[in-house]
């Protein structure tokens, strides 16, 4: 059997030096397989960016090691250009991920002029293609980002993306800043990207249910400690951590979740919570589960 | 009732949505356009530079030319002396055209010299970040801190009198600001996701410096520099008024008011008519960076 796509192991992810230092990320390994799509949930500032920032190689790793094809992955500006175009990234703002004075044509053609893509015709015709697959019309290829929805600057973004024609696609919580019916719009559009272009995936996201539509193993991160890895079907239907189960009351149930004083009070502390209370969010996990949300 | 008219505000977006392919400079352009004050300013502008660059190749009377038997004539139209003449008996339209050249070309020079240092050690500082730019903007503190009449005068005595030596002294002084705005944009943009996409995507330091962080940054930039242009021109007169500045036979509108100030007792207009020229001149281009900074809002970004 050949080794994997990207293998992570005991990555550690340090911000700032000396007694400044914070640990972001305190050792997390993973495979991801080609094709492959894999979730990273926990709350904000939990570590889940800094990790497939890492990846992305926007940040350098404090220790740990990270392999592509076997091979190590530098930090980004050591990287060769094959390697580079392999991971690429789609970021959480649409409205801060592009350049608002380029028009959608210049933005997506910018990978392709860094890479030496044919001539300016045959990227244009390039440039048609990747809009058609992102299912963006063709006449939008002459707006600004700021005469775009944020599902159309979402999906230039993948376009811009692909164009390097990576294997990894990191989504950074993609999809957060849509409205929910332009999120299933995206998310749809994500799968299918994936199953033509068998594009591997590290999704992040605090969002339960696009976890769930689109991923195939999630690692759940809690104040950059990683509490629990597995396949989708195992960890959010079977959670075996107390901050997993929280996570996915909250996110199915806040209302009860956050009604329930001893939750409220560990969802704010961060607190180990008691089985008597782990009841009752298993309680409301089963009930968010019947309300019509399996797959 | 089941359906009301949208809110007023919100019509307005639609219809602002509706509109296709235009840029943020054709927005800045439309509303510059719209607004009144800004562009009677730019016609005047333009319409005094043509004057003061092509006036004095025109006019019958020579800037420097002496009429021994016609000192401080009263502005009328014997001998087409339409601003009279001054104390050694030149022509004073012709003189305040030069004057107005001349104060137009330092404000022009001199924030051209500032825009250029500024930019470039703004961008510098803020794109590189850390020690670099720790030290880097410690030497702006430092200059900052430097009074400017006493450092001019210093130029002056190190290396004679010199109209470069006042475009240096000035540029030296206005690049500042210049350099913590860049700076500071530069920071903020640094940090935007669409700068860190063109870094994954491979581009340049050099490409992402010059197609992402300075073009985003020239907004606020232009409106800064409609406004350090006048700034120059009044820091220059206040050279000349004190007899630092430029020296005769070059004059500038300060050296004139300058002048014009010894003799306004017997011969007022040889003040009020360059004072009068000189208040024109950065009203308009006080109303110019007005309507820019309005035009250019960040906040539409």
């Amino acid at each position: 059997m050949s080794s994997p796509l990207l293998q992570i192991r005991d990555l550690v992810i340090d911000y700032g030096k000396g007694a400044d230092r914070f640990r972001a990320l305190h050792g997390c390994s993973f495979d991801l397989e080609p094709g492959q799509v894999m979730a990273v949930v926990g709350e904000s500032g939990s570590g889940k960016s800094s990790l497939v920032r890492a990846v992305a190689g926007l940040v350098a790793p404090a220790s740990g090691e990270m392999l592509l094809d076997g091979q190590v992955l530098p930090p980004l500006r050591q990287r060769p250009p094959h390697t580079r175009r392999m991971i690429q990234m789609v970021f959480q703002d649409p409205g801060a991920s592009l350049n608002p004075l380029h028009r959608v044509q210049a933005i997506i053609e910018e990978p392709l002029r860094v890479t030496g893509y044919g001539d300016a015709a045959g990227r244009k015709r390039r440039v048609a293609e990747l809009m058609d697959m992102t299912q963006l019309s063709a006449d939008l290829a002459t707006r600004r980002p700021r005469e775009l929805s944020g599902g159309q600057k979402q999906r230039v973004a993948i376009a811009r993306a692909l164009a390097m024609e990576p294997r990894i696609l990191i989504a950074d919580e993609a999809l957060s800043a849509l409205d929910f019916t332009t999120q299933d719009h995206v998310s749809r559009l994500l799968s299918d990207l994936r199953r033509d272009l068998n594009l591997a995936m590290l999704f992040v996201s605090h969002d339960m249910r696009s976890v769930r539509r689109m991923a195939d193993d999630v690692c759940v991160i809690e104040k950059g400690h990683v509490v629990e890895q597995g396949a989708v079907s195992d960890v959010l239907y079977n959670p075996k951590s107390a901050y997993t189960r929280l996570l996915l009351a909250a996110a199915l149930n806040p209302r009860a979740a956050l009604s329930d004083p001893r939750l409220a009070e560990a969802l704010e502390n961060g607190e180990a919570v008691s089985e008597d209370a782990l009841k009752g969010v298993m309680d409301i996990i089963r009930g968010g589960a019947l309300m019509g949300d399996a797959r | 009732m089941a359906f009301t008219s949208p809110p007023a505000e919100k019509t307005e977006m639609m219809e602002r949505a509706a509109v296709r392919g235009r840029s943020l400079w054709d927005d800045a352009r439309a509303r510059l356009l719209r607004n009144r004050a800004a562009v009677a300013s730019l016609v005047l502008l333009g319409i005094l530079t043509f004057l003061a660059f092509i006036g004095p190749l025109l006019w019958v009377h020579d800037s420097s030319f002496i009429y021994r038997d016609r000192v401080q004539i009263p502005p009328g139209l014997e001998n087409w002396h339409l601003f009279g003449t001054d104390a050694q008996g030149r022509d004073l339209l012709a003189r305040t055209l030069v004057g107005l050249r001349m104060s137009l070309m330092v404000g022009v020079v001199a924030t051209a010299v500032s825009l250029v240092i500024g930019v470039i050690w703004g961008a510098t500082a803020g794109f590189i970040g850390g020690r670099v730019d720790q030290l880097m903007m410690r030497i702006v503190d430092v200059l900052y801190s430097l009074p400017f009449i006493f450092f001019v005068i210093i130029l002056m005595v190190v290396f004679g009198r010199n109209i470069i030596l006042i475009f240096v002294a000035i540029g030296a002084v206005e690049w500042l600001t210049m350099a913590r705005i860049v700076r500071g944009q530069t920071i903020a943009l640094k940090g935007m996701e669409f700068v860190e996409a063109a870094r994954a995507a491979g581009v340049s330091q050099f490409s992402i410096i010059r197609r992402h962080i300075v073009p985003n940054v020239l907004g606020p930039v232009v409106v800064y520099v409609t406004l350090t242009i006048p700034a120059v021109i009044l820091a220059e007169s206040f050279l000349s008024f004190l007899g630092l500045g430029v020296q005769e036979p070059l004059t500038s509108l300060g050296n004139l008011i300058s002048n014009g100030a010894r003799d306004m007792e017997v011969a007022p207009w040889t003040l009020i008519v360059p004072a009068l020229t000189m208040m024109l001149t950065l009203f308009c281009f006080n109303f110019i960076g007005d309507g820019l900074r309005d035009a250019i809002d960040p906040k539409d970004r």
